[in-house]
């Protein structure tokens, strides 16, 4: 068949591999091949097309060729002619790009085909090559690996662990691990002082265990069977074969990807990642009610702790923020098919997890843990709270006539009407009704705001003082401690949170608020007033003493500190220094909001030691 | 009257000099790149070589002697095989000792680091050398093979302690190991049978480089006293009153303030650095001979400046898909301003007889020191 290139000549340059020469050719494209004829020479060659190699994949508008002899790579023929690449195309279809990515495609495709299959293989006989790497790992290892990766958690956090947590944790983990296995389990467990709501299982049979599970947990239970399902995971070397295959995969990102990373890679890693993390933690799961089961303990709270997880039981604990949560069911999905297994278990003899003081003490690990319910708060006569530096809550008394504040909430009310995700209008109102002494609705309107505005911490702030009002201390303290995360120096959140703490006579705790204050801002003296009243509720009568004398160093006008130090003397039974402090309380002019406080008290107890008041 | 003087104008090279130009392939590289970087993530990566090997084949194929193409004949299959040797002798076992030496104390772990840069840089020296021969020995014009002779071994010392006396110098060995570097690698280039020669020495690229050092200096002070101020007047302000903030809390304005100050800073440290890189480059070629021709670059500042800021773009707007575009930019920049200052006999050049690599250059790649 005649083609219509055939016969077609073009003009040449071509070189003989010897010398960086060329000579001009007449090109013939025959039936036989390329037909290259010498100008000054008769002689011809052929060249055919099989042997042909293009210097570039050839494109069919290129503007000129250059070909070689795979054969004799030496020998070069270059036609600058744009209509070459065509009819050279027709007789040489190998040479065009498409022909040429092809073969270049076939060792990629080989290899994707392969890894489909291994993959596919792995998956179908359940096969997990990271499992079997792991288990040949010596237990030496294993444990350095995990201690390295507790290393880098802990970096920024403190270990909780008192005698009594420790003791506490140390013995409901035999109980769980002597459930386990016909093996004998180590395990050591580490409480974080942690926010996050989460457990994590490491090498070497260790387990975290984080602030947020302990206080967000309802009963030692649900905290048993979490334990309980990390040591699922540990019996089943999920951690180290986690790492296993965590280096095996960037290995292999690394081969696919030679060198150059992207994003792709990335996604798919994680995909892998979160369908092995789904079995794992169905093996775990079964481990851990079989651990429970062996120990005694009700498997109740697991389903529990789950159900809390969900947000089903918000409890006693209203709700988490959405970014922790988020973190919780990532990692550990709590499917309602989990639910529903761990809900199925018969009912069998059971014997809560720790005892009262022992899950106290656990809870406590961390130091300032929120209490099962508010203890009953301290009566009016206590002495209040002192000032905070700038009047950012509002004060006890309302000085304000009801009237102004009236306005101020009709105001914000009609401001409200037409936008009510006005952050400002909610705020001014919630001032006005704080001073009106609607504490209910105030924290009503705080809250808006803050779920509005999430990171502003004068709002967490300011809805802790109305929690405050209202008693709810529990509640105070997280807004604190929210108003405290976003802004770490904060004053008067760090205050209050010392006076809730008093007022639910953790005192400890509240010694760390007015310690920290102390501390980091030495100018503060209401800190020393406020420790001193701490201490002498905690009959640490001396140390009491020394702080109000601190507090008037500073400031010798500071009535409250007076009536203070009256109070610690009386308790020591000093009669006639207490007698002395209360009268130079009365004669010192009322100063700072607690200045009543101090008059009042000092002629109380003037009354009460048969001394007349001045 | 000297008719010599007046005819020589060296701006225009003889007639019979050969003529280096560069011809956009039909279809650009645009669209190579993307198709390169798509069909690299359907074969898990495995057709990065082959992709790499047809953007070479294009990028020296843009580039003419006289009109006539040079040819790049690597393979995608050199290159992978390269690449496997250095991932499985090098690569992997470099990984697992990390990772066993992150296990240990902190002072093996100091010691293994310490070994690990020194091997790292040792490896680099031999990457450079390694793949620099493989690429000449693939790259041909009229059928004859350029080379590189000479030992990488020898290369890759030199590499590493002229490295290592960086920061003793303070820099200031920089230039003298640039031109060491370029004589240790021209000197033994070939093209056929004929070797390159390098004449060039480092003094004169120190008139240009003590601008550069002192520049250094100078903005590094000047920025810092810049920013320092913008904090210090962010400090006294009545709304910070607390006497020790934990973490510092900029306003808007100072983050604009010191992220300005740190671009214009870098925006003239690169124009100094390319007023000095441009003069090396030029240096480099007029000091490179071929049968004692010598070239004429004619790189500037300004057009330096924007060549690397505007791939940088190109590639980190790209995700990295239109970095083939990258390439043929780079090698186009030098090409468009590259000439031949004499006639060169073409037929005194015969074929190189070295033996070829068998292996592409993993090593190079492995360490991300290869320019294309």
């Amino acid at each position: 068949m005649l083609t219509p290139s055939d016969g077609a000549r073009f003009v040449g340059a071509h070189s003989d591999g010897s010398s960086a020469t060329t000579s001009p050719v007449s090109v013939r494209l025959t039936g036989a091949g390329l037909e290259l004829r010498g100008n000054d020479k008769p002689s011809t060659r052929t060249w055919s097309y099989d042997r042909l190699q293009a210097s570039v994949p050839l494109r069919a508008d290129a503007a000129d060729v250059l070909l070689y002899l795979k054969e004799d790579g030496g020998q070069t023929l270059f036609v600058a002619d744009p209509s070459f690449a065509r009819v050279l195309l027709v007789r040489a279809p190998g040479l065009s790009s498409a022909r040429q990515r092809w073969q270049g495609l076939k060792p990629g495709l080989a290899v994707l085909g392969a890894v489909a299959l291994l993959v596919g293989g792995l998956w179908a006989l359940d096969l997990s090559p990271s499992q079997a790497v792991a288990r040949h790992m010596p237990l030496a290892a294993r444990v350095k690996i995990g201690q390295a990766v507790i290393a880098s958690m802990a970096k920024d956090r403190k270990v909780c662990e008192t005698a009594a947590s420790r003791a506490a944790l140390d013995r409901l983990t035999r109980r769980l691990t002597a459930a386990a296995s016909d093996k004998p389990l180590n395990a050591r467990v580490v409480l974080l002082d942690w926010p996050l709501v989460n457990a994590f299982a490491v090498p070497g049979g260790q387990i975290i265990l984080t602030r947020g599970l302990v206080q967000h947990a309802g009963t030692a239970d649900e905290v048993a069977g979490v334990l309980a399902h990390e040591l699922g995971h540990t019996l089943e070397l999920h951690p180290e074969a986690g790492i296993v295959r965590a280096m095996g995969l960037a290995a292999a990102t690394q081969l696919a990807l030679a060198g150059a990373q992207g994003t792709a890679s990335n996604v798919g890693l994680l995909l892998t990642q979160l369908r092995y993390t789904r079995i794992a933690e169905q093996e775990a799961d079964a481990h851990a009610l079989r651990m429970l089961k062996g120990a005694g303990i009700s498997a109740k709270g697991f389903g529990d702790f789950f159900e809390r997880l969900e947000g089903k039981r918000a409890a006693g604990e209203t709700t988490r923020s959405a970014s922790e949560l988020e973190v919780i069911l990532r990692t550990h999905p709590p499917t309602a098919d989990r639910i529903a297994l761990v809900r199925s278990q018969p009912t069998y003899p059971a014997t809560p997890a720790l005892s009262d003081g022992e899950w106290r003490a656990l809870r406590e690990a961390c130091g300032a843990p929120p209490a099962p319910k508010p203890a009953v708060p301290p009566g009016a006569a206590a002495p209040g709270p002192t000032a905070s530096r700038t009047p950012a809550g509002p004060p006890p008394p309302s000085a304000t006539p009801p009237t102004d504040a009236g306005r101020e909430i009709a105001e914000a009310t009609k401001a409200l009407a037409t936008n009510p995700n006005d952050v400002a209008a909610l705020q001014q109102r919630a001032r006005a009704l704080a001073k009106d002494r609607q504490h209910e609705q105030a924290l009503a309107d705080y809250s808006r705001a803050s779920e509005l505005k999430p990171e502003d911490a004068a709002l967490h702030y300011s809805r802790g003082i109305e929690l405050e009002n209202l008693r709810r201390y529990e509640e105070a303290l997280r807004a604190y401690d929210e108003a405290l995360r976003l802004a770490p120096g904060d004053i008067n959140a760090r205050n209050h949170h010392g006076h809730v703490n008093r007022a639910l006579r953790r005192y400890e705790a509240a010694l760390q608020d007015y310690g920290e204050l102390i501390r980091t801002e030495p100018n503060f003296i209401h800190a020393y007033f406020n420790r001193g009243l701490v201490y002498r509720e905690m009959g640490r009568n001396e140390d009491a003493l020394r702080d109000f004398d601190t507090t008037l160093e500073r400031d010798k006008g500071y009535t409250a500190a007076y009536a203070g130090r009256g109070l610690a003397y009386e308790r020591m039974g000093s009669r006639d220094k207490a007698i002395e402090a209360f009268r130079t309380a009365l004669a010192t002019p009322q100063k700072y909001n607690n200045g009543p406080w101090g008059h009042a008290t000092a002629r109380e107890h003037l009354k009460a030691l048969g001394v007349a008041a001045p | 009257m000297s008719l010599g003087a007046a005819a020589v104008d060296p701006a225009v090279p003889p007639a019979d000099a050969p003529h280096i130009s560069w011809v956009d392939p039909p279809g650009g590289f645009a669209g190579l790149s993307i198709l390169n970087g798509v069909l690299r993530i359907l074969t898990l990566g495995v057709y990065h070589f082959w992709g790499k090997t047809e953007v070479r084949q294009r990028i020296w194929s843009a580039v003419r002697i006289d009109g006539e193409p040079l040819e790049y004949r690597g393979t995608g299959g050199e290159l992978l095989r390269g690449f496997l040797v250095v991932f499985f002798l090098v690569l992997l076992p470099l990984g697992l000792a990390s990772f066993a030496a992150s296990l240990l104390g902190p002072v093996t772990h100091a010691i293994y680091s310490f070994a690990f840069w020194a091997l790292l840089l040792l490896l680099s020296g031999i990457g450079i050398h390694r793949a620099r021969r493989y690429r000449l020995s693939r790259t041909r014009w009229r059928g004859i093979r350029g080379g590189l002779s000479g030992r990488s071994r020898g290369f890759a010392w030199t590499y590493l302690w002229t490295m290592l006396l960086v920061p003793l110098t303070l820099g200031w060995i920089l230039p003298w190991r640039a031109v060491r570097l370029q004589r240790a690698l021209f000197i033994v280039t070939h093209f056929g049978d004929n070797a390159f020669t390098f004449t060039g020495v480092a003094g004169p690229l120190y008139r240009r480089f003590w601008l550069v050092w002192v520049s250094a200096i100078v903005l590094i002070v000047t920025a810092s006293t810049a920013i320092g101020g913008i904090l210090a007047s962010g400090a006294r302000a009545p709304s910070a009153p607390r006497p020790a903030p934990a973490m510092l809390h900029l306003s808007a304005g100072q983050t604009t303030g010191i992220v300005g100050i740190v671009l214009v800073g870098f925006l003239i440290f690169a124009m100094i650095r390319a007023w000095y890189s441009a003069r090396m480059l030029n240096y480099f070629a007029a000091h490179t001979k071929l049968q004692g021709v010598s070239f004429t670059l004619r790189a500037t500042a300004p057009s330096l400046v924007w060549l690397v800021a505007s791939n940088y773009l190109i590639r980190v707007l790209s995700l990295g898909f239109l970095s083939a575009l990258a390439e043929a930019r780079s090698m186009r920049y030098i090409v468009d301003r590259l000439a031949c200052d004499g006639a060169i006999a073409w037929e005194r050049i015969a074929q190189n007889p070295d033996a070829l690599l068998k292996r592409g250059e993993g090593l190079a790649e492995a360490f991300n020191v290869d320019a294309f």
